[in-house]
């Protein structure tokens, strides 16, 4: 890097002095040199960096026509190659938030330049960008400017000399929900017991684990015509052609495998075994219809109860497997499902 | 229930023809404690090694760790397996402290663990830190898992049990008395809150479940259990296909830090009340009774004020965690639990858990069990050329694999330092 660490600042147009609310309209525009709070970011830069240029946006044009804004603001900082970008802060405003958070990520994204904002912790800018973005906590009202600003160019500068990014609380960033393991002062044992003791006298006390809860989905409406419906056959219980064809991890996984049931016997325990390391698989070795139940459903098909059975099963293992891996997994095989017309699924689990 | 337990610090381990317990160092014939083990017909093959701390040497298929202890009077060490049947937990029992026994072996399925002696593994694992006697095993043709696991066990508790009993005839370096009262005698009076350990044991299938009292949990309801039962092995891990972060190794069961701890301030800081032990049925019905009635225990048997929960396994005994600290905290019982989190290598997952509860508001984090660490290239591997899970040879470079695959750095009883931080 060059002596001096380039950066760009966006403002919007309150800030960058064009107008108030009636002006928030205006489209992104660019100034040499630092305007505003940018007076400040120029003096706290000191001899490490320098304000290159202000772009200034105003809130309700970012926000009514974002792609166009962003596309906007991009092609005025590429031409800069800058080597920062410090947007706002932004305290509780808003629509300034969601800019500054939108304009930190385009930077990141689209041109691997590293960026930093500040925003109040409620602001909703914090919620779209906080786990991209580095934001640093600011409070409520342009008051805390000085603080915040001196927290921006301090991380700003740790970022764009690739130095180490310390703790949350250390740096002053809003925590960006990414865990990392780290070494403790004490054993765990040692935290829950000082933590229950506090909890029994009413004083405050840390929780490492928040608690969160999972989407819940409706289940779809009953099949009308059961007689004429395709119903398809979908497990997690690790049922794959022997050999493995399609590699699908054992445990953990991140993907699934689509076999056929064309045939006489097409799950023959000679053909097909289970991978799962989550339950004794002994059973579904023996005789792999006791998790794929292929067999009544031909008997079913044959009888008229249902309409056909899908020609595909559909297979993974769900053992220790992250939610939004499994959460991709279930819309790829809901997707082909839906397009193929199947009315329902026998979804059998271990 | 009173436990003397003596402690003899081991600060080396030195092979030799004649086994015995020279101030702090452990003389052993290796000959003869491999004859005692062999004289199981379920190996085919057994050999012995001895590591040391800082030995650049790394195990391979490590199934479990045990402390060596032994049963001087009163009571039995290991019911069930190699004591008889038998009240654990009273009387007087020796422990051979700074060194462990370490059974290997290699089938289908078995999930071993990864031990560094040198190196950042050091800082992760407690286990790198002591002096091991290595069981190298495999095993006899047609023998099954269950068989297999079964000899290996039984291997481990022998070896055990043969090296700490050295020192029967020698004076502790230290003794400690663990006494908790029964109920009736209970401390009254004293304005300190009453304090119980509630332990979910994992119940789940042969090969992943401890045994307890030589037998595995799947028929138990939540029982009180003395914590000294938990020092004398009455319950022991045969969890030998575990993910080795998620499991508790029979030395973290013998050492639990939550037990540890709450004798260390009972009577200071709070009144130890005793320990209630569930299990983790797979059946979410069954999984609510005995969360029911372990929290019945804690609340109105024990009359317990708080409570810690842990538990063993990732995925389904988040379910029998929370559901326990719900009943507890309905009945009135504060709770505090430790649970490991699954957040994906780069710790960007949003659910650590499988399940949570609104009553859970004290949950302390033992790490993300899937973050990626480096081990540096190492002179020895001992412990086979393959291992049953995922992780591909050769063993003796630089590696890179979850945390999880080490023993016990990822610990649901705490027994580590390891948290996961939010950056």
């Amino acid at each position: 890097m060059e002596s001096k660490v380039k950066v760009i600042h966006y403002i919007n147009q309150f800030f960058g002095q064009v107008g108030g609310e009636e002006k928030a309209n205006i489209a992104p525009f660019f100034k040499e040199g630092s305007i505003g709070p940018g007076l400040l970011l120029k003096s706290l830069l000191g001899d490490k960096g320098e304000v290159i240029a202000t772009i200034i946006c105003g809130d309700n044009y970012f926000n009514d026509r974002t792609e166009k804004a962003k596309q906007e603001v991009l092609n005025l900082i590429s031409p800069y190659k800058p080597d920062l970008i410090v947007a706002g802060p932004a305290f509780n405003a808003g629509r300034y938030g969601i800019a500054c958070g939108e304009v930190c990520k385009l930077a990141k994204e689209e041109l691997g330049i590293e960026a930093v904002t500040g925003m109040y912790p409620e602001n909703p800018g914090v919620e779209l960008c906080k786990s991209q973005v580095y934001i640093v906590e600011t409070g409520p009202s342009a008051r805390s400017l000085v603080e915040a600003m001196a927290k921006m160019v301090h991380l700003g500068l740790k970022l764009a000399f690739k130095e180490p990014i310390g703790r949350p609380q250390e740096e002053g960033y809003i925590p960006r929900g990414i865990k990392r393991n780290t070494i403790s002062k004490d054993l765990a044992s040692e935290r829950a017991i000082r933590a229950l003791l506090a909890k029994i006298k009413g004083e405050p006390f840390i929780t490492e684990i928040k608690s969160t809860s999972f989407d819940q989905v409706p289940p779809a409406p009953p099949i009308e015509g059961l007689s004429k419906a395709t119903i398809a056959l979908v497990t997690e219980g690790g049922l794959i052609p022997k050999g493995n064809p399609d590699h699908i991890e054992s445990h953990r996984a991140t993907k699934y495998g689509r076999y056929s049931l064309e045939g006489l016997r097409p799950l023959a325990p000679e053909r097909f075994e289970s991978i799962h390391r989550g339950y004794d698989t002994t059973f579904v070795n023996e005789d792999p219809h006791r998790l794929v139940p292929v067999d009544v459903m031909r008997e079913m098909e044959q009888e008229g109860i249902i309409g056909r059975l899908y020609p595909y099963f559909f297979t993974t293992t769900g053992v220790a497997t992250f939610v939004e891996n499994s959460r991709k997994i279930g819309e790829g095989i809901a997707k082909e499902l839906k397009e193929s017309g199947v009315a329902g699924v026998i979804l059998t689990s271990t | 229930m009173k436990l003397e337990l003596g402690l003899f610090n081991v600060e080396n381990v030195i092979p030799n023809e004649r086994t015995y317990l020279q101030g702090r160092t452990l003389f052993v014939d290796l000959n003869e404690l491999r004859q005692i083990i062999a004289a199981d017909r379920r190996f085919s093959k057994i050999e012995i090694e001895v590591v040391h701390p800082g030995d650049s040497v790394r195990l391979i298929n490590v199934l479990d760790v045990i402390e060596p202890r032994i049963k001087v009077e009163g009571g039995e060490a290991f019911p069930g397996w190699v004591g008889k049947m038998g009240v654990a937990g009273m009387g007087k029992t020796y422990a051979l402290k700074g060194m462990g026994v370490i059974e290997v072996g290699l089938m289908r399925d078995f999930y071993g663990a990864i031990l560094d002696m040198n190196g950042p593994s050091a800082e992760w694992t407690y286990y790198s830190k002591l002096h091991h006697i290595v069981l190298i095993t495999e095993p006899s043709l047609g023998i099954n898992q269950a068989e297999y696991s079964h000899a290996l066990k039984m291997a481990g508790l022998k070896a055990s049990t043969y090296l700490a009993k050295t020192s029967i005839s020698l004076q502790p370096d230290e003794l400690r008395l663990y006494e908790i009262p029964p109920l009736h005698k209970s401390p009254v009076n004293i304005k300190l809150p009453r304090i119980a350990y509630l332990y979910i044991a994992e119940c789940h299938e042969t090969l992943k479940e401890p045994f307890i009292y030589g037998d595995n949990p799947r028929r138990y309801f939540p029982t009180i259990f003395h914590p000294n039962e938990f020092m004398d092995g009455a319950m022991v891990s045969c969890t030998y296909d575990y993910s080795p972060g998620l499991k508790n190794f029979t030395y973290s069961v013998m050492n639990n830090p939550v037990i540890e701890g709450l004798y260390e301030r009972n009577g200071k800081e709070l009144i130890f009340v005793g320990t209630v032990l569930a299990n983790a049925p797979l059946v979410l019905a069954e999984k609510k009774r005995s969360a029911l009635m372990a929290a019945k225990l804690v609340r109105f048997v024990l009359g317990a004020d708080g409570v810690v929960i842990t538990k063993e396994g990732g995925g389904h005994p988040d379910i029998d965690l929370m559901e326990c600290c719900e009943q507890c905290e309905i009945l009135g019982v504060k709770t505090s639990l430790l649970n490991s989190e699954m957040l994906s290598p780069d710790g960007t997952g949003i659910y650590s858990m499988i399940a949570f509860s609104k009553s859970a508001d004290c949950v302390i984090s033992v790490g993300n069990v899937d973050e990626m660490v480096d081990l540096p290239s190492v002179e020895q591997v001992i412990g086979g050329k393959t291992m049953a899970i995922d992780i591909q040879g050769p063993f003796d470079g630089a590696m890179r694999i979850p945390i999880r695959m080490l023993p016990n750095a990822i610990s649901q009883v705490g027994l580590t330092k390891i948290t996961a931080e939010e950056f």
